[in-house]
């Protein structure tokens, strides 16, 4: 639950052009599992994960990437959250990465960053801490 | 398949195997499944496979073409690199390729070694790289090729009509071709000397969340583009049938096969309606599966595909031809097997399910280098992954012999097993009314992807071990991984200047021509015109996603949910 008292609303997105849905589809599932409610969408541009995001009230936006364009999409959903004065709105990011573009992500605002391979339940923890 | 008197012995000593078995474990079972969830005994014996006709089983090189498609598998023509790399811009793509084939990257016997190349996801989609929605995404895992020139840049010192040439474009395929038979034809190739396959993949959304065209649709732009190629590139194989990413979805070996043959059934059926001849036609299918890590289960199912096949081409479509009734199976090692903790695992991983494919029979394989759970090779990666097959090839002797696995009664029963699931799995889709109306209802979708969360459950909770990853996780050096260079502003710099030189009204014309010729093929009144308008577009300078732009329009374009 949180703080509204109302289940934490997530959105999962992933950018339309990225065939890899297995991990958002696995994440969804196991948020789904913890009671979380989970609105997932697939993008053509950044901006419209932000629109959704606003539509959809949600408390949390959890994007993946395995195709190499998350620094791009990423710093342009925390330039429109921004914009909209959405900054409660807790950003995370999965896939796959280089290393040195995780400080990067976490300097744009994201919460955190969790690899391919990460166990579900870390994602489900972090989030009841930070929005329980 | 064995005598009377065997098969009482068999019984006998498998009644003795029994008591032996309770003196050591007292009753306890051990319960073991395969990758696909098919339960298997703890060992197999003549019993297991006596139903089996030897005749069925028959001879490599002879129908049902079951133990392989020649008579000898590797010991005349070895099994051909298909190693792919591409990204950055085309002559990127072409100088790493080049490496990579002075490293001994073997083609088909007395040809140059393949080809393998491929666009980036934007661009395989059809957005050009000055596109609002390719923006970030230019020259990553794929190069960025938006037009003639680019196709040029690719193929520049590559002598066409000896090189097996693989346009890994997805849905622009068609385009591709038509981009390299008008490159082909300023080298002085005909159509009809080309040689190599388009990664054809209309039916992907069966299991994968990616806009293509809609299911109708891409029956159509299909049937044109096999009626074409059976007329004018009779060696070109029009449609690489990829079970790989039901694999990587989460699917099993059994929905590999039996999704795949429904979309084939579909694309078939659709070709002979406009008087294709399926002798001709289906001599260019090729099948693209998945090495996984369940090592039996690949060889097993990569033996019964050929099985599958043969029966479907001589049953149902009554082929004579035996290059149509004999399909020959690509392969790639499973990427979704690989993990990013440990990478170098994966070099283990991917030598496991090299072999597999080797003792499966495989006419060309894909061994995914050890950091493609990290990003696409590096030179070095891309290099284990061939050394991978050579050290196969030349020093293990597994080559040596077609086959070798016949005649083992678990892989025996195993293909066997694999088969008969397939098949019902294929009634069963035909039954809900065959592959477009389970396409269009989202059916193969979420199938695989129960499959994948309950992979995940099973990793998360520990049932199911992934060396690395939830067992024996340690801290530990990175790999070196693979950096992308900045390719995006040079690709929308030659973009501006290439169409700033062109002769816009022609080009326009030839968009023209094309969208009354699509619309002509998708309201039933013409066939055989859409190839001809694509290659005549090419010729006019429309770039990729100019021309996509026409055939999403008329053909449909999107995701299903």
């Amino acid at each position: 639950m949180s703080p509204k008292g109302k289940p934490i609303r997530v959105l999962l997105s992933r950018s339309q052009l990225d065939c890899h849905q297995r991990g958002l589809i696995t994440i969804a599932a196991a948020l789904r599992d913890a009671g979380m409610e989970v609105v997932y969408t697939r993008f053509l541009l950044p901006e419209e994960v932000v629109k959704t995001a606003v539509e959809e009230d949600v408390d949390v936006i959890g994007l993946s990437f395995l195709a190499w364009s998350h620094l791009g999409i990423v710093s342009e959903v925390m330039k429109g959250l921004k914009e909209r004065k959405m900054n409660d709105v807790l950003v995370i990011v999965g896939g796959i990465m280089r290393d040195e573009h995780v400080p990067k992500m976490l300097e744009m605002g994201v919460g955190r960053v969790f690899g391919a391979g990460t166990p579900t339940n870390e994602v489900v923890e972090y989030l009841r801490k930070q929005k329980g | 398949m064995f005598s009377k008197e065997l098969m009482k012995e068999v019984k006998e000593l498998d009644q003795k195997w029994l008591e032996e078995y309770q003196k050591y474990y007292k009753g306890k079972e051990f319960k073991k499944t395969t990758y696909s969830g098919i339960p298997v005994k703890a060992v197999y014996t003549p019993a297991d496979i006596a139903h089996l006709d030897y005749k069925q089983m028959s001879m490599p090189g002879i129908f049902p073409y079951f133990r392989g498609v020649y008579p000898l598998t590797y010991q005349a023509q070895p099994w051909v690199n298909q190693q792919a790399t591409a990204f950055g811009l085309p002559e990127q793509t072409r100088e790493r390729y080049s490496k990579l084939s002075q490293e001994g990257l073997a083609g088909y016997e007395g040809r140059e070694p393949n080809y393998f190349l491929g666009s980036d996801m934007a661009h395989t989609l059809g957005y050009d790289s000055d596109h609002p929605v390719a923006r970030g995404w230019v020259g990553m895992t794929g190069a960025a090729i938006d037009t003639i020139q680019d196709f040029e840049a690719l193929f520049e010192g590559v002598a066409l009509d000896r090189r097996n040439v693989v346009l890994g474009m997805f849905d622009t395929c068609q385009i591709a071709l038509a981009n390299l038979i008008v490159v082909a034809e300023k080298q002085g190739v005909t159509p009809d000397k080309l040689h190599g396959l388009t990664l054809n993949m209309f039916y992907r959304q069966m299991y994968m969340e990616i806009p293509t065209f809609s299911p109708r649709g891409a029956l159509k732009v299909n049937r044109e583009f096999v009626k074409y190629c059976t007329e004018h590139a009779p060696h070109w194989n029009t449609i690489n049938w990829a079970t790989y990413d039901v694999i990587e979805c989460g699917g099993n070996a059994v929905q590999e096969i039996a999704f795949i043959f429904a979309a084939l059934i579909a694309i078939t059926d659709e070709c002979i309606k406009i008087g294709l001849d399926p002798d001709r036609f289906l001599a260019r299918f090729a099948f693209h599966v998945a090495a996984h890590i369940d090592f039996f289960e690949v060889v097993a199912k990569m033996r019964a595909m050929r099985r599958m096949w043969a029966k479907l081409t001589v049953e149902k479509y009554g082929c004579k031809n035996p290059r149509a009734i004999k399909i020959n199976i690509n392969v790639k090692t499973a990427g979704v097997s690989y993990t990013r903790q440990q990478p170098l695992n994966n070099l283990m991983r991917g030598t496991i399910e090299t072999l597999a494919a080797v003792l499966g029979g495989a006419t060309s394989i894909w061994t995914t280098a050890y950091d493609e759970a990290l990003a696409i090779p590096t030179e070095q990666s891309a290099i284990l992954g061939l050394r991978t097959q050579q050290i196969l090839l030349y020093e293990s002797g597994v080559a040596d012999v077609s086959d070798p696995l016949a005649g083992s009664y678990y892989v025996e029963w195993l293909t066997d097993k694999i088969e008969d699931e397939a098949t019902k799995m294929l009634q069963r889709i035909e039954e809900m009314g065959g592959w477009m109306k389970c396409m269009e209802a989202g059916w193969f979708k979420r199938e695989v992807n129960r499959l994948a969360i309950e992979w995940r459950r099973g990793v998360d909770s520990g049932e199911k071990i992934m060396v690395g990853m939830n067992k024996f996780v340690k801290e530990e050096e990175p790999v070196p991984v693979f950096q992308y260079p900045e390719v995006e502003q040079i690709a929308i710099e030659r973009l501006k200047k290439f169409k700033a030189q062109r002769d816009t009204k022609k080009t326009m014309a030839a968009l023209v021509a094309l969208r009354k010729a699509c619309k002509d093929v998708n309201e039933d009144k013409a066939v055989g015109v859409m190839m001809p308008a694509i290659i005549e577009c090419v010729k006019a300078n429309a770039t990729v996603g100019e021309t996509m732009d026409v055939l999403k329009e008329v053909f449909g374009w999107g995701l299903i949910d």
